[in-house]
């Protein structure tokens, strides 16, 4: 139960998200368009998903409105990663359901991967 | 006043005057004479009522004297005074007289009202009523003077005498006239005389209503008497010596003694009096004025009176009077009106004559007169016309008006001219004209043609007004006018000018255009001119203009409006205010640019660059992560210098990364997308916030970072945007103070301003590099020897930021010694 799904169109970006996350002891999936998003939540049924905003297909906000209106997936953490980094836009994904909003230049993966195992503590390592 | 006037003046008063002379002749010197005429007819008519009195009167005593020469009442009358008879036999006498007189004598005449026998007292000792028998008619003839017994006692035979009509109680209301004759012996002396008797016959009439018709006449007899009858208020009445009317009167037909009417008017005292004997104008008994004459018979105590009512005595007078003032004026207006008109046409002539004399005059002086026949042939010129023609007179009489033409004008605009004076109107216009040495000039120019009575133009006659002076720079200043608006056309400016005093405001056209207005219609009030303006611009230009009302400096500010089409424009707005001599402010000048297009190309380098920054955000952050989990040693360790190397090429990226965010922050603040908070904040809450951000930077290079708290100060701003200002302020000293050195940030008050500082040891900025230091990508020359990690944008968006919350920064510096940083802070927003 330890699925992390990455949305994420950025291959690099993705190759170390998932690097840095299986090192840390969960199993990761990746979408790179936010209509991938849904297919691999039905797939793996992730219990938290790494999002980024500006995606093809779906923008980020509606991917994460969608998982929250749907009550079988709500419980879903969902952490944003975006480079946008507007007050505006942080407040709004918060006000949608993030569990959290990381600008990613700002801050380094490590970072980030904490966060993940503060709400994902990885079974037994 | 003209001469016209005064004629007209002249007529009126004459004609005035001579209304007023006719009618104080006919008041006056007319009236008299026929006053005189009407009183002299009067006396004349009553002296005839005199006659017809003293007629009447003598009637009745004949009456009584033949009564009294009966035989038998003589004898009858002696025995009753014969104080030597018997009083048996006397009494026999005395009814024997009252039936004699009653029986055989007074039914011959019914006006006989009593007969009296009285003995030389004055007593009644027989009378046909035997019940007056007794009385003392002594006495009545002194209280009422009703008859003169006394002069009868004494006369001799055939006379008789009368005196005042009166009346008397108890017998009848009628006025009577008493007639009195000595009694006489039948027997005769021895000289053939008869003998008196001592007593007195005594008649009573009341046979007055014959008098009065006797005075009355016929109204259409040819006499004096006739023609005063003939008037309907004329009348004649008597008056007694109790001043009672005993005749009928008109107003008083019926006389008796039960409506005594008592007068007292002048003419009876006058003769009861006086004796006198009155004509003329006076107030009736009845208190109407009246014209009359009395006849005075004092003696007699009785006044008769002629009278007729004033109004009607004058009335014929009056009539011809009027007829004659009405007759005689309606003549005399002819007259004058005949007059009038026949003097009218010479008199407007002279009046017109002196007018244009005086008109010429005038006219000379300021403008050139020319006369000229239909074809514009010049028939006169006056001394200004040859003076500015410069041609003489003989020169130009005779020739054409063309003469003058200076080529200026096309054939339309002469065309124009001679439709409009050939078809009998007045023309005036501009005329360039030429002088006869070449120089032009303008004339403002009338030309009237002169129309005879049929109908037919005779002449022309022209003025005109030399104004080459105005109409040159009527010219200049037109073409100044248009210059600059054609220049404010092609600049896209406009320019104002509002009268604070009035409210008036005055835009060129560009600004109009500027504004999206249709620059004929008149300036916006300020008032909706201010609604043009988004709220964010109207605050910034309200602010500015106050500052520059309080300090005189000009203003410049960028506003951004809508327009009535709903387009969204900017302009850069520059204003000063206007003040008068008195240094009074009277309004504000100003010019607006367009710089909606300046601003457009703006937004679209800031989206340019807000895109770039965002795109390369991407790969930066790939970069950074992935050399991040390469150090993490996920896929195996890396020797001593490929670390050193990924190390490097790290820092590298990071330091693009702070240059991309910076660059991001530059363009937010330039944008203002900012909009932000103010309240209240106390500097040391501020200093705590910044310490706790900054410290870490500063320990890292072993700088002592100081605030002074001891001073805490209480302002109203921006927190976050006066803490970025500060942060930047104080980065930036960490970063150019050397190790070890101190930072210290200051406060203090300063007026109405919050003073910031923060002071450096560093290396100073180069004088001639001071200035552009707040620029954005500004960095001093050294400071690129020295440091090389500075993006430059620190500086230009605490600038920006100071801007934003009404803050001035500034700074102080000396190369080699550090500089000090200064943000200026109002206290509150006023």
């Amino acid at each position: 139960m330890n699925h992390v799904l990455i949305v994420e169109d950025e291959e690099s970006l993705t190759r170390a998200l998932k690097d840095n996350l299986e090192s840390a002891g969960y199993s990761v999936s990746v979408a790179k368009d936010g209509e991938a998003v849904f297919t691999e939540i039905t797939k793996k049924k992730p219990a938290l998903i790494l999002l980024d905003l500006l995606i093809p297909k779906k923008n980020g906000f509606d991917v994460l409105k969608e998982i929250k209106a749907n009550p079988e997936l709500n419980l879903i953490h969902v952490i944003i990663l975006s480079n946008l980094g507007e007050d505006s836009e942080i407040k709004r994904g918060i006000e949608l359901g993030a569990s959290d909003y990381f600008v990613k230049s700002q801050h380094p993966i490590q970072e980030i991967i904490e966060k993940v195992e503060e709400y994902l503590p990885v079974a037994n390592e | 006043m003209n001469l016209r006037t005064k004629i007209i003046l002249f007529l009126s008063i004459f004609t005035i005057a001579f209304f007023v002379i006719i009618i104080a002749y006919f008041t006056y010197p007319m009236r008299e004479k026929f006053n005189e005429q009407v009183l002299n007819n009067i006396r004349i008519a009553a002296e005839g009522t005199e006659t017809t009195y003293f007629a009447f009167t003598e009637g009745l005593k004949d009456n009584t004297i033949s009564l009294s020469s009966d035989t038998y009442i003589k004898k009858l009358s002696e025995k009753i005074v014969d104080k030597k008879l018997s009083t048996k036999a006397r009494t026999e006498a005395i009814d024997a007289f009252g039936l004699y007189l009653r029986e055989q004598k007074m039914p011959y005449n019914k006006e006989i009202l009593v007969i009296d026998l009285l003995d030389e007292n004055g007593i009644v000792v027989a009378s046909s009523r035997p019940k007056r028998i007794g009385t003392d008619e002594r006495k009545k003839e002194a209280t009422k003077r009703s008859h003169y017994f006394s002069k009868a006692i004494t006369a001799g035979i055939g006379e008789a005498f009368v005196r005042s009509i009166v009346f008397e109680a108890g017998t009848t209301n009628k006025a009577m006239l008493h007639i009195t004759t000595r009694m006489f012996s039948p027997k005769q002396d021895k000289d053939g005389q008869f003998v008196p008797v001592p007593a007195v016959l005594l008649v009573h009439f009341t046979s007055l209503h014959k008098l009065t018709e006797l005075f009355k006449g016929s109204s259409s007899a040819l006499t004096i008497r006739g023609f005063f009858n003939s008037f309907n208020t004329s009348e004649v009445y008597i008056v007694n010596y109790d001043r009672l009317i005993v005749t009928p009167t008109r107003s008083i037909p019926q006389i008796d003694g039960s409506e005594k009417t008592k007068i007292s008017t002048n003419t009876v005292e006058e003769c009861l009096n006086n004796n006198k004997e009155i004509s003329g104008e006076y107030l009736d008994y009845r208190g109407v004025p009246v014209i009359g004459a009395s006849m005075c018979l004092q003696d007699d105590g009785i006044v008769i009176i002629n009278e007729m009512e004033t109004s009607e005595a004058y009335a014929l007078f009056n009539h011809f009077a009027q007829r004659t003032a009405s007759i005689g004026g309606m003549l005399f207006l002819l007259i004058i009106t005949a007059l009038y008109f026949a003097i009218r046409r010479p008199l407007s002539e002279i009046t017109a004559t002196i007018e244009l004399a005086v008109l010429q005059q005038t006219l000379d002086k300021v403008a050139s007169v020319s006369t000229a026949d239909i074809k514009g042939n010049i028939t006169y010129v006056n001394d200004k016309f040859v003076e500015i023609s410069k041609y003489s007179k003989e020169e130009l009489i005779g020739k054409n008006h063309r003469i003058l033409k200076s080529g200026f004008h096309p054939p339309e605009f002469y065309k124009e001219m001679w439709d409009t004076i050939s078809s009998g109107k007045a023309w005036r216009g501009d005329i360039k004209n030429k002088a006869k040495d070449g120089t032009l000039f303008w004339a403002d120019s009338s030309i009237v043609p002169v129309i005879d009575s049929s109908g037919k133009i005779t002449h022309y006659v022209s003025t005109q007004f030399t104004i080459y002076d105005r109409k040159e720079l009527e010219e200049k200043l037109k073409q100044k006018t248009s210059n600059l608006e054609e220049a404010e056309r092609i600049a896209h400016f406009g320019s104002w000018v509002r009268n604070t005093e009035t409210g008036e405001v005055t835009w060129s056209a560009e600004l109009s255009r500027i504004y999206g207005y249709d620059p004929m219609l008149p300036a916006l009030n300020f008032s909706e001119f201010t609604k043009l303006f988004t709220a964010e611009s109207l605050t910034k230009l309200s602010i500015v203009s106050r500052e520059s009302l309080q300090t005189g400096e000009p203003y410049e500010v960028d506003l951004e409006f809508v327009r009535p089409d709903g387009t969204r424009r900017w302009v850069t707005s520059r204003g000063e205010v206007i003040r008068d001599e008195n240094k009074k402010v009277v309004g504000f000048r100003g010019v607006a640019i367009d710089i909606t297009k300046t601003r457009e190309i703006e937004k679209m380098r800031q989206d340019l660059l807000s895109l770039a920054s965002h795109q390369l955000r991407t790969p930066l952050s790939g970069i950074k992560w992935l050399i991040e989990t390469l150090k993490n040693g996920i896929h195996g360790t890396m020797n001593k210098e490929q670390t050193e190397y990924i190390n490097e090429i790290y820092n590298i990226n990071e330091r693009m990364t702070k240059l991309v965010s910076e660059m991001l922050n530059a363009i937010r603040m330039e944008s203002g997308m900012d909009s932000f908070k103010r309240q209240s904040v106390w500097s040391s809450h501020l200093f705590d916030a910044i310490s706790m951000t900054m410290t870490p930077a500063a320990q890292a290079r072993q700088i002592s970072l100081r605030f002074n708290k001891e001073n805490n100060v209480s302002l109203t701003t921006s927190p976050e945007l006066l803490r970025n200002i500060l942060e930047s302020f104080v980065s930036n000293a960490i970063t150019y103070s050397p190790e070890g050195k101190e930072v210290f940030v200051d406060v203090k008050e300063e007026g109405d301003t919050v003073v910031f500082s923060v002071k450096d040891s560093g290396i100073g900025i180069p004088k001639d590099e001071q200035g552009p230091i707040f620029s954005r990508f500004y960095r001093a020359s050294n400071a690129k020897v020295f440091n090389t990690k500075s993006s430059g944008l620190g500086l230009y968006i605490a600038a920006t930021l100071a801007e934003k919350i009404g803050a001035k920064v500034s700074f102080e510096t000396e190369e080699g010694h550090g500089s000090t940083f200064f943000v200026r802070v109002p206290f509150a927003e006023k």
